[in-house]
């Protein structure tokens, strides 16, 4: 079969599987006003690498490798995050899952922190560089 | 300042104890500063309609499909909105007690870490802030999701990282350098590797 036409028929033989899961992921993908369609262009994007799409696609199947699921599937021990365990020995780790790594994790407060002025320094710089705000002296800029 | 509604920092911390003891709050004076020291990502201001808007960025995990606060964003705004609806409160009494036709309120922008965005609410955001152009709003809406997505790999990154080369590392500003530099993933990757290997 064409390449071509055997990426289409897959890709809608996955629009009509779809409607008949019922898991976090469908969930998540079902989602209305949540820009799904955003998903799907940067996937298609080039020049982002196979690796960032890969960690995509997992982290979007709750598939990606955390302790709590390595601990799921019997790869690992316990499911306390590896980094809170080996700096902070006092208290008693988190569960290491993608929620707690992308927005709780105390030892990647930092890059977070580094993230979210990326995010915004970008946002605001395309806000301002689109607003038409009208000023006293008549000018719109 | 900016909105002239005071002068002086003494004129302002009256201004506060008296809006606070009208609202039946007594605070110490840590606490005090801490109400005027606060600051929002951002603030806009329109001259023109005399409208002044709370900048507020966030990048919450986009899990939680319901709950009795909300969905994911939701949760995360109101938490947003009860942090600075005190000020918004204030300035706009403020205005009201110096006869300044200034009205405050607050943006919250929310994309969540796997490219969630409510995107009605996110344009009417931006309309708020001048952006009227349906094309520009839909290349703002696309480069935050891209972008996010882009930064929250970094993330990742950055935990395998730390958990194969030293869990200290993530503590150094070499992080902070990386996620601040050009998002060219490969060349960023490059950099990654090369501190694993070499650093």
């Amino acid at each position: 079969m064409n390449k071509t036409l055997r990426t289409r028929v897959h890709l809608k033989v996955s629009e009509l599987q779809l409607p008949l899961h019922k898991n976090y992921t469908s969930e998540f993908l079902h989602r209305e006003d949540n820009s799904r369609d955003l998903l799907g262009k940067h996937w298609q994007e080039k020049t982002v690498p196979d690796r960032s799409k890969r960690r995509l696609l997992q982290s979007i199947g709750h598939q990606f490798p955390c302790a709590k699921l390595l601990k799921l599937w019997g790869l690992r021990d316990n499911y306390e995050c590896r980094l809170c365990k080996r700096l902070h020995p006092e208290v008693t780790p988190w569960p290491e899952s993608l929620g707690h790594i992308q927005a709780r994790c105390p030892a990647l407060q930092k890059p977070r922190i580094a993230v979210h002025h990326g995010i915004w320094r970008e946002l605001l710089t395309a806000i301002s560089r689109n607003s038409v705000e009208s000023h006293d002296d008549g000018d719109r800029k | 300042m900016h909105l002239g509604l005071f002068s002086k920092i003494k004129s302002l911390r009256a201004d506060v104890t008296e809006f606070q003891a009208r609202q039946g709050i007594v605070l110490p004076d840590v606490k005090m500063t801490s109400f005027y020291s606060c600051r929002p990502d951002g603030v806009a201001f329109d001259d023109k309609n005399k409208h002044c808007v709370f900048l507020k960025f966030t990048r919450p995990m986009d899990s939680v499909t319901s709950s009795p606060e909300g969905d994911w964003a939701e949760r995360k705004e109101l938490e947003k909105n009860a942090r600075y609806g005190m000020h918004i409160y204030f300035i706009n009494h403020l205005s009201a007690l110096h006869c300044r036709p200034w009205n405050c309120a607050q943006a919250n922008f929310t994309v969540g870490a796997r490219g969630s965005l409510k995107q009605t609410q996110f344009k009417d955001n931006l309309r708020l802030l001048g952006v009227t152009n349906s094309k520009a709003k839909d290349k703002i809406r696309a480069l935050s999701v891209s972008k996010t997505l882009a930064l929250s790999d970094i993330i990742l990154k950055l935990l395998h990282v730390s958990i194969l080369r030293s869990p200290e590392w993530a503590l150094s500003s070499r992080p902070t350098e990386l996620a601040n530099s050009q998002t060219c993933a490969f060349k960023l990757f490059k950099k990654i590797m090369y501190l694993c290997v070499y650093v």
